[in-house]
């Protein structure tokens, strides 16, 4: 398993590089997005439109490209950098914390809890809150996502709490059981549901950034915002736990603590992101073996390399969903999937051809 | 007589620029009701029938993208009051573009209401639409009245949804289909909940039903005609003994759209008529 090897020096010595490439990549993918989408804005337009708050009048644009650009593509594309950045930190606290690379947030019960609480609002919420007033009845369903995929990896990690410690095993095994447990539930819906709650519960569960206007995006940003500030502080100790759990010990690391803080992160970040735009797969799986891959394994490079690269995938991935199908759009969840899981195979090929 | 006439012109010109030219509409009802009225469509969702082959279609109704609309430069966008997501529809008004949202139809008075304010929204007579649905509706009941002379009780109809490989799906009450067959002079073979649910084979039998309701999609996903008997517990059935079926078009039977009388008027004869 590579992630037992060593924090490399070329590595690290290569990591101003490394994250300056990502940083002008997730910039290129969000000008780029900014700029690609159903409705024609020329990039003069563009300019001219993002210029004017700032009392810049350099060219023109005309009213209704404005409105589509400030209220429709711009929350959009910083939901979906905001969003794959996050995904991207959480799977390298969970890849770390688990010290398998094949951990991922929804490993631990983040997506089917999530899930589970969103698909009993479009199922029962109807009826349930038929008397709450609509601004209350549209945030249900976030607040219900979050509140269930944070409830459940809470619930993960106290059956995994054994005599006051964090066991590994555990957690992994109790996150399988919850998981099917949360998949039962939601074929149950599924068979209630009416043709309406059915496609409303599909789309959720394959993951969209439709729903992305500037509310939601203050709504959840700062949620993401501390997993994303608040990460790269346990990169140091992740770096001695990739040691051993002993080894990490010794060197002063409170290994339950650390534990406790990614799960909090990750609870925090990803029932946010899901809250939002339903369960994007693969980006949180991918992406920290990318940057362990192109830089080295050592947290200080693999947690904002991820945020990095999280977010230039969706804003990408996101930008050809709202494309391709114009003027419908796909389900982004499906996009990544589809680019995700061949490249994790290819992955997976290169690490045992290295160790064969 | 200057005078009149250029009120007339300026009258005209002001229904000319308000009646809407580049209509996106969604949902099959509403869909068909535009079309039926000769109304412009630019773009209709994938629950519609597409006026040509070349109309783009702007996805499912409940999951519109806002850009993708407006990419369109619809002036009036029309629709069931389901279409959504709430975020994209609200985008929609926000841009300035006309949002109509109408009620589901239900029922056939339902259906009356919406044409008539589809009519409304495109700025185009529905009139003669509503009386030739009516016209319909009332031969329907009179074919009905004679058949059911002295106290002949109604058939019982099952209406099936059949995916593939799947177990039937059946209309309880508060159905499209629950409320066709009501129209119809029937009976609706299941009673006792509402929505699409599956029948299990003992409960089909229990149900008794003289006539089983299909559309074509079904009964393509049944394996045809002889398929949909085969269906365990159906050759215990009145209906599967005479093998009495009756397939009608999905969007016909079940859309309540301009094509509703038609519909009522076909599914009595197939019931009543012979």
């Amino acid at each position: 398993m590579n992630a037992a090897a060593l924090p490399l020096p070329a590595g690290l010595r290569r990591r101003p590089a490394v994250l300056g490439g990502l940083a002008l990549l997730c910039a290129g993918a969000v000008v780029g997005a900014i700029g690609a989408g159903a409705f024609p804005i020329s990039p003069g337009a563009v300019i001219s439109i993002l210029l004017e708050p700032l009392g810049l009048d350099v060219l023109t644009h005309r009213a209704d490209e404005a409105m589509v650009l400030w209220s429709i593509r711009l929350p959009r594309v910083l939901l979906g950098a905001l969003i794959g950045g996050t995904i991207g930190v959480c799977g390298a606290l969970m890849q770390g914390m688990f010290r398998n690379p094949l951990a991922e947030p929804t490993l631990i019960g983040v997506g089917s809890g999530a899930a589970v609480a969103a698909a009993s609002v479009i199922v029962f919420g109807g009826a349930a809150f038929a008397s709450l007033p609509a601004w209350a009845r549209e945030l249900m369903l976030p607040v219900a996502a979050f509140l269930g995929g944070a409830g459940t990896v809470w619930l993960v990690h106290r059956i995994s709490l054994v005599g006051g410690r964090v066991s590994v095993e555990t957690m992994l095994l109790a996150g399988v059981a919850i998981n099917a447990l949360g998949f039962a539930a939601i074929g149950l819906f599924q068979v209630v549901a009416d043709d309406q709650q059915l496609r409303g519960l599909t789309f959720w569960l394959l993951g969209s950034l439709g729903g992305a206007t500037w509310s939601s995006l203050w709504v959840v940003g700062p949620l993401m915002a501390v997993t994303l500030v608040v990460a790269p502080m346990l990169a140091r100790a992740l770096d001695a736990l990739l040691l051993g759990e002993a080894e990490a010990g010794h060197l002063g690391v409170r290994v339950g603590r650390v534990r406790a803080a990614c799960v909090a992160l990750v609870a925090l970040g990803v029932g946010a992101g899901v809250a939002v735009a339903g369960i994007i797969g693969f980006i949180g799986l991918i992406v920290p073996h990318m940057i362990r891959g192109i830089a080295s394994p050592a947290h200080r490079t693999v947690i904002p390399g991820s945020a990095l690269l999280g977010a230039a995938l969706l804003v990408g991935a996101d930008a050809i969903a709202r494309t391709v199908a114009s003027p419908a759009e796909l389900p982004v969840g499906v996009i990544t999937s589809i680019a995700g899981a061949p490249f994790f195979l290819a992955i997976l090929l290169k690490t045992r051809r290295g160790h064969a | 007589m200057r005078l009149l006439s250029l009120i007339i012109a300026l009258a005209l010109a002001a229904t000319a620029e308000a009646a809407p030219e580049r209509i996106v509409s969604l949902g099959g009802g509403v869909t068909d009701t535009v079309h039926a009225l000769g109304a412009p469509i630019v773009a209709v969702d994938a629950s519609s029938p597409r006026p040509t082959d070349k109309t783009p279609v702007v996805g499912y109704y409940r999951q519109i993208s806002a850009e993708g609309v407006l990419a369109l430069r619809p002036d009036l966008i029309i629709g069931p009051d389901g279409m959504g997501p709430p975020a994209a529809v609200e985008q929609l008004r926000a841009a300035g573009v006309r949002v109509v949202q109408l009620p589901e139809a239900k029922s056939i008075p339902g259906a009356i209401e919406r044409i008539e304010a589809v009519g409304k929204a495109v700025e185009r007579p529905a009139d003669a639409l509503v009386a030739t649905l009516n016209a319909k509706v009332e031969e329907a009941r009179a074919l009905q009245k004679d058949a059911l002379q002295n106290g002949k009780a109604k058939p019982r109809v099952l209406f099936v949804f059949v995916h593939g490989g799947a177990a039937l799906q059946v209309a309880g009450g508060e159905t499209a289909a629950d409320a066709m067959i009501a129209a119809a002079g029937g009976e609706n073979a299941v009673s006792g909940y509402d929505g699409y649910r599956p029948l299990a084979a003992e409960a089909l039998v229990l149900a008794r039903p003289d006539v089983v309701l299909a559309t074509p999609r079904s009964l393509a996903a049944a394996g045809g005609e002889a398929g949909l008997w085969k269906t365990p517990g159906m050759a215990a059935t009145p209906a599967g003994q005479k093998k009495r079926l009756v397939v009608i078009d999905d969007n016909r039977l079940l859309g309540f759209g301009p094509d509703t009388g038609d519909a009522v008027l076909e599914l009595t004869r197939e019931l009543h008529g012979k």
